[in-house]
């Protein structure tokens, strides 16, 4: 094979330098005492940081969520499995993940390093959900005579998976990743600066910024870092998923003749011959392996017998390594105080939750209320071409940045009460979880067939027909796919809501959010646990029990048997 | 004192259509004319993506045309009108509701009382041969039947013109079969209020069976070639040779 500088060669490089461009000064700039300062070019070096953790987290998430599409795709069982985990594990908050992530990492790659990859961990944690959804969600919905295809011309998997699968999932990976990121700048700042025991961690970036200029109270630095904010989301926004957006409808499965192929913008086609060459590589080592154990049987028994021993090993590795961390933070003298002081920690903590969940509840209904109109005038009406790329931009900013707002707004209406900072606490719980909701019912709305328009249109069916029988039903399925990632983003966002640092004021209320703040500021690893793990247990249950069964039943009605 | 001819239920007078997509100009019907009189059942027959679909849906008024303009009774068309209704090649049913809930939804639009459009759902399911039906849903019905429920939905209009578009492609050949005779009875019988209908296929034999006029258009941008007029008696053999000079003679129009 000749080495040639082919322009495909070109893009790569490019491509490969601007993500090196924004993640190596990160690592090579070393922090002057007063990084923090409001100045042009400060702002863009912590600006630089921030992106750079953001995209690594990003492309890691990547990654993972095709990784899990392509292992799902070959073990057809694992589809029950996965959801109920997923489920769990993206309703875990932020802050949640933070005992595992310092334990884990921290004791292997000690120093600033360390809390970097900590740093990049945690926006994993908040990004990586949407990502793997929208991978499932994509290979759940492939039409079944794409699948026969694949057996009725003996496709190799390998072929299957880059030249079918992969490509019907990219719109859907597209909208995963809008999706994302913008919650991955929604926790930036719980991400860059956050506290375990008398350890406080900041890191330098934009989220550390927005948070200090609030905690001292100065407006102006404040505003600025929010404009440097949405001027990136901004940017992000028209140069790659606005355009990666109208590319993947080249990729939509449908029968509709006579349309025009999108054309790629230049950004496309850098990341398309990015992604094109390491797809090639991968399926060479694909191919090489496959064929390999393929070709004699015993061969491949031993290969999987070697996979499977591999994974047991590993897992029975973790656990122990997890245990004999927290034994060693433990003091080794057991006492019944301390056992006593746990299982007042587990009632805490549940006692907590059971507000937490109230609290969840109460904005997920308040929020629909709100969306369901919404999405029918953003997504039916005149008003679509103006309101859906305001919606498009507004997901991706983090509302967080304008919580201070929020709350002045209301405290200056009802003054500071408990049940005004209840109020602020359960609109804050609403910014979690509106996007969810939103994105998907303006998807159903948007997926009315098109000879049904004609009918409505032709027959002309009063509007109240219209959105009694039509829109309601076709805003159900949007329903459907939203309400659990909109409780888990509710879940996320209990560790702001419920824990409002306001300038140098804390305002709390009851709930596991404030619960895992407290502990994490006193240094408790214990308590921390013990909170993920009641959280874990009733997240699980509550949705198996309870959510299942109705969102099943809105499935049927919605889809058929 | 002189008769005066009657006026046609339909004029197309120089209908002209161009799309603009992506600031491209692309012309789909460039200058048709022809008229529908009362008692006729009238063919719109052409090559694929001649724009034939486009044509049936600015006479229905769901689109405006470019230039000219379509007559209606007399009175130009600016939007649908309840003495005209569609019927669809994809059925167009809404899934979620039952054969009863989507026939009804066409007599939204009527200014007549809550019992008056029960009788009427169900007089017409009953014609279109769907009696027992009411409370199905249309995944638990097959192709034909969705039709009929499509049928019966124009039907419980009571129009005076029926436009069909397609209505027997997505269905298969026996089924097709069934249903072109009930196509001839809404049209030419006295058993329903419909006074004339124009269906748009591109099925040759389909539209010498049904039509006493076929419009024969051309390909891409549409114009009229020849009003074919099909003077053959009702119920038609397909195994004449009269026939078969029909067909012959469309296709070779078209060709």
């Amino acid at each position: 094979m000749l080495i040639v500088l082919t322009r495909k060669k070109l893009y790569f490089f490019t491509l490969l330098a601007t993500i090196l461009l924004t993640w190596v000064p990160a690592r090579l700039v070393t922090i002057r005492a007063n990084l923090l300062e409001a100045s042009l070019g400060n702002l863009a070096i912590l600006s630089l940081f921030s992106l750079g953790r953001m995209t690594t987290a990003y492309l890691l998430g990547l990654i993972s969520a095709i990784l899990l599409e392509i292992w799902v795709s070959r073990s057809e069982h694992l589809v029950k499995y996965i959801f109920p985990v997923l489920d769990v594990l993206q309703s875990v908050p932020i802050l949640g993940f933070l005992p595992a992530g310092l334990l884990v990492i921290r004791q292997l790659a000690p120093g600033r390093l360390g809390t970097e990859l900590v740093s990049i961990f945690l926006i994993f944690t908040s990004q990586a959900w949407a990502l793997m959804y929208s991978a499932l969600e994509g290979f759940t919905t492939i039409p079944s005579d794409l699948l026969e295809l694949k057996k009725a011309f003996n496709q190799r998997e390998s072929s299957f998976i880059i030249k079918i699968l992969l490509p019907y999932t990219f719109p859907f990976l597209v909208s995963g990743s809008i999706l994302a990121f913008g919650g991955g700048w929604y926790f930036l700042m719980a991400a860059e600066s956050f506290s375990l025991g008398n350890e406080q961690v900041n890191l330098p970036g934009l989220g550390t910024f927005l948070f200090y200029s609030a905690y001292t109270g100065n407006l102006k630095e404040y505003l600025l870092g929010l404009l440097v904010l949405l001027l990136i989301v901004v940017f992000i926004h028209e140069i790659f998923w606005s355009p990666l957006s109208e590319f993947s409808k080249n990729f939509r499965y449908e029968f509709t003749s006579g349309e025009v192929t999108h054309k790629p913008a230049l950004t496309i086609k850098l990341i398309f011959s990015f992604t094109k060459v390491i797809l090639r590589t991968l399926e060479k080592v694909y191919f090489f392996f496959n064929s390999v154990l393929t070709s004699r049987q015993r061969v491949r028994n031993t290969f999987d017998t070697f996979v499977k021993f591999t994974k047991i090993v590993l897992i029975f590795l973790i656990v122990i390594y997890l245990a004999f961390s927290l034994y060693s933070i433990q003091p080794t003298n057991f006492s019944f105080t301390q056992l006593q002081a746990s299982l007042l920690i587990i009632v805490e903590a549940s006692i907590c939750m059971i507000y937490s969940f109230f609290r969840v509840f109460t904005a997920y209904i308040v929020t629909l209320f709100l969306v369901i109109p919404l999405g029918i005038i953003a997504a039916r009406t005149v008003l679509r071409k103006l309101l859906l790329p305001i919606f498009d931009i507004m997901q991706s900013t983090p509302a967080i940045a304008f919580f201070p707002f929020l709350i002045v707004f209301i405290s200056s209406i009802m003054g500071i009460n408990q049940f005004s900072i209840n109020l602020i606490s359960l609109v804050l719980t609403m910014t979690g979880m509106i996007w969810y909701l939103l994105f998907n019912v303006v998807i159903s709305l948007s997926n009315i067939p098109e000879d049904i328009e004609e009918m409505l249109k032709s027959f002309k069916a009063k509007t109240s027909t219209k959105i009694l029988r039509i829109y309601l039903p076709a805003a159900a399925g949007g329903i459907f796919y939203g309400t659990i990632q909109a409780f888990g983003g509710g879940y996320n966002a209990l560790v702001v809501s419920e824990y409002i640092t306001f300038g140098s004021q804390v305002l709390t209320v009851r709930g596991i959010g404030s619960f895992l703040n407290k502990y994490s500021n006193a240094g408790n690893v214990v308590a921390l646990t013990v909170g993920l793990f009641v959280f874990i247990v009733f997240v699980a249950t509550f949705d198996r029990l309870v959510w299942v069964p109705i969102l099943n039943r809105i499935k049927r009605f919605r889809f058929g048997d | 004192m002189e008769s005066k001819k009657p006026i046609p239920i339909l004029e197309v007078r120089n209908v002209e259509k161009v799309f603009i997509v992506e600031n491209k100009e692309f012309q789909v019907i460039q200058n048709i004319s022809f008229s529908v009189n009362e008692g006729e059942f009238v063919g719109i027959i052409g090559p694929s993506g001649c724009g034939k679909s486009t044509l049936l849906r600015i006479i229905d008024g769901m689109i405006r045309p470019s230039g000219g303009k379509v007559l209606f009774k007399g009175k130009e068309v600016l939007q649908p009108s309840d003495g005209m209704s569609f019927v669809f090649q994809t059925f167009a049913l809404v899934p979620w509701l039952t054969v009863e809930q989507n026939v009804e939804l066409g007599l939204d639009s009527l200014n007549i009382p809550e019992k008056e459009k029960k009788e009427r759902v169900s007089k017409y399911i009953k014609f279109v041969g769907l009696d027992g039906f009411e409370k199905f849903f249309p995944r638990e019905i097959s192709g034909g039947m969705k039709q009929r429920v499509g049928l019966a939905r124009a039907l419980a209009r009571e129009p005076s013109l029926l436009l069909m578009d397609e209505p027997l492609s997505s269905l298969d050949e026996l089924t097709a079969r069934g249903l072109r005779d009930l196509l001839i009875r809404l049209v030419k019988s006295t058993e329903t209020p419909v006074e004339a209908g124009i269906i748009v296929s591109h099925n040759v034999e389909e539209v010498v069976y049904l039509v006493d006029k076929a419009i024969v258009l051309s390909g891409r941008p549409a114009k009229v070639i020849e009003e074919v007029k099909i003077d053959l008696p009702r119920p038609r053999n397909t195994k004449t040779r009269s026939f078969f000079k029909y067909v012959d003679r469309i296709i070779s129009l078209i060709s």
